[in-house]
């Protein structure tokens, strides 16, 4: 009986096991279990018999993790929120947080995808990616190829081959 | 200059959920905004993009809006191909959000039908040519060609980014299902029972595709009855049947609205004089009758699905008691037998929209968080947020020519002149990856393929 009321799942519990992750920079970042295993790589770590005392990340700067670290916490945290209050009201709030939460700069937006593809965290990815794609929805391809350094290697008449191909995207 | 016109929109809906839960910040976010919309932002830095790899690059490209996807495939030679790489497709299906948009046609009313076809029945094709894709995000319209659909044919139904295409002659009806974004059209077999207006419902899954064509039966040359349903399966694991499986209808029942929708399992439709909404049970083939809240007092009532769940819209009209006249909506409950109020328009809101639609009737759609209602014989559109608790005109379509004076006319010009210039609307997500008509296209099904 009591071992069963212990194990009740909370976010906050203070008796859940710690995860230590250390930045490229060398800072280490005391984390939960539930908070830690948000990434697919440290859980295929752990999974592995890797994850000792501190889990080294050596592409992820102090910076973007403590900012990586704020999005598994709430993600945990509403996650159990889903579990006890429903879907509809739990969905709403993470849209909203998650819309605040990627209202950041081109640097640390940058940085936070190639953090969430380093580290395997979807729902991250997905939103950094989806904040991306948000940029250059109402961009022209020359504007485009601009960002992205791309060269273009249509002919104009081919160029204009495609444009006829799919005119009503373009009016 | 163009694009940063809808770009602009992004950082402001963020900026307006922001500022509701925290006014101390709401200074510095604007400035964030402001220089965001700027052009030469570090937003279009190429010094940081270029540095994306390939891979991630993709996954944005995934994440891009169909129109603005398409525009992207001019890019590159690469980006172009993307639309032929099937692990990119593979991606896309799993990762791309889902666009919950609307689709408008103009109308072609069974009357008019009939009446045309009397005539010449040239012109009412050459209208359903195109569609009008509305994205309810960004109030954008677009319009979309549908040369390959062969003359006589009307819409009738949608789901998963394919629209099915009903014939016109009475008889036994051919069915087309068409891609519009990638151009494709696929023929079903004809159904076995004549009919002359069937209503019909479609729904496509991730790897199956049911149609089931209802009532509307022929009983002689001239006479109809809503006596039977028919209904065509095909899925992966290689199960199908061509309208082998057949129901009959509930007795008496009058299915004028000639749609129908899809929720958990089940088509709906309305049921009328008096209002009832019917229910099959796909799987079960069976049908069952629901009563309708307030069925006494509705007037044009529309069954809509929104977020997954099925909700009845309609004018109540109940001149004795106070109880206002109202435009009101009304979800099914789990239990799949009672309805609960779900929303309702704002007195001023209805007495405008009341005055415009002055006894018209009206139709609705519904698709993830939005309900669009249309009056009918115009081109004027009330969208509701579900999300956001807002209501809206949206901004006429400017891909159709409006017949009579202008912005004041379509609302006193009333009556439409001959041809019913209202818009037909359907619930669609535009997808440019439609795998489930594979299922048709390769399967050993014994079909003619259709020679467009």
């Amino acid at each position: 009986m009591a071992s069963s009321s212990s194990s009740l799942p909370s976010p906050s519990s203070s008796s859940s096991k710690k995860f230590i992750l250390r930045s490229s920079d060398g800072k280490h970042f005391e984390v939960d279990e539930a908070v830690a295993l948000q990434s697919e790589m440290i859980k295929q770590m752990v999974e592995d018999g890797f994850g000792g005392d501190v889990i080294p990340l050596l592409n992820v700067s102090s910076i973007v993790l403590s900012k990586v670290i704020d999005y598994c916490k709430k993600h945990v945290e509403l996650d159990f929120k889903k579990k006890m209050d429903g879907d509809n009201e739990a969905h709403e709030e993470i849209k909203n947080w998650d819309s605040e939460y990627i209202n950041v700069g081109v640097d640390e937006l940058y940085h936070l995808i190639m953090a969430a593809n380093y580290l395997h965290i979807k729902g991250l990815l997905d939103l950094t990616c989806q904040k991306v794609a948000d940029i250059i929805k109402g961009k022209q391809p020359e504007q485009i190829r601009k960002i992205f350094n791309i060269e273009n290697d249509f002919t104009p008449e081919e160029e204009q081959e495609i444009r006829k191909e799919h005119s009503w995207a373009f009016e | 200059m163009e694009g940063f016109n809808t770009s602009a929109a992004i950082p402001m809906s963020t900026f307006s959920t922001t500022t509701t839960s925290s006014c101390s910040s709401g200074t510095n976010i604007t400035t964030n905004t402001t220089t965001t919309l700027n052009p030469t932002s570090p937003w279009m830095d190429s010094r940081i993009w270029s540095k994306l790899p390939q891979r991630l690059i993709d996954r944005v490209l995934a994440f891009l809006p169909p129109p603005a996807f398409f525009r992207a495939r001019s890019v590159c030679k690469r980006w172009y191909s993307l639309l032929f790489s099937d692990s990119f497709l593979e991606m896309y299906l799993h990762i791309s959000p889902r666009c919950y948009w609307f689709l408008f046609f103009k109308h072609k009313s069974l009357k008019s039908y009939i009446y045309k076809s009397g005539n010449s029945g040239g012109g009412d094709d050459r209208d359903n040519c195109e569609g009008y894709l509305f994205d309810p995000n960004e109030c954008t319209w677009y319009r979309l060609p549908f040369e390959l659909v062969p003359s006589g044919f009307s819409p009738a139904s949608s789901s998963g980014g394919l629209i099915c295409w009903v014939s016109d002659n009475a008889g036994a009806k051919s069915l087309i299902l068409c891609n519009p974004l990638l151009k494709t059209v696929t023929q079903l077999p004809p159904t076995l029972r004549p009919r002359l207006f069937p209503s019909i419902g479609l729904t496509v899954g991730a790897s199956s595709i049911d149609v089931v064509v209802a009532g509307d039966d022929l009983i002689s040359q001239f006479a109809v009855k809503n006596l039977t349903t028919e209904s065509f399966h095909v899925d992966g694991g290689g199960f199908f049947s061509i309208w082998g499986t057949t129901c009959p209808l509930p007795r008496l029942c009058s299915l004028e609205s000639g749609r129908m929708v899809f929720v958990n399992g089940r088509l709906y439709c309305m049921n009328y004089s008096p209002f009832s909404v019917l229910a099959y049970d796909i799987a079960a083939n069976e049908w069952s009758k629901i009563q309708a809240p307030m069925r006494r007092f509705l007037r044009s009532p529309s069954l809509v699905e929104c977020r997954g769940r099925l909700v009845l819209v309609a004018a109540v009209e109940k001149s004795k008691l106070n109880v206002p006249r109202s435009m009101r909506l009304w979800g099914l409950q789990g239990c799949g037998t009672t309805w609960v109020e779900v929303e309702r328009m704002p007195q001023q809101l209805y007495a405008q929209f009341s005055e415009a639609e002055a006894g018209k009737g009206f139709d609705c759609v519904g698709h993830g968080d939005f309900i669009t209602i249309t009056i009918q014989g115009t081109d004027m559109v009330l969208l509701y947020d579900f999300y956001r608790k807002a209501w809206q005109w949206i901004p006429p379509c400017p891909f159709i020519r409006r017949s009579v004076g202008g912005e004041g006319g379509s609302r006193s010009t009333g009556s439409d002149g001959g041809g019913g210039g209202g818009l037909h609307g359907f619930a669609y997500e535009p997808r440019i990856v439609t795998p489930a008509i594979g299922l048709i296209d390769q399967s050993s099904l014994p079909f003619q393929s259709f020679n467009g």
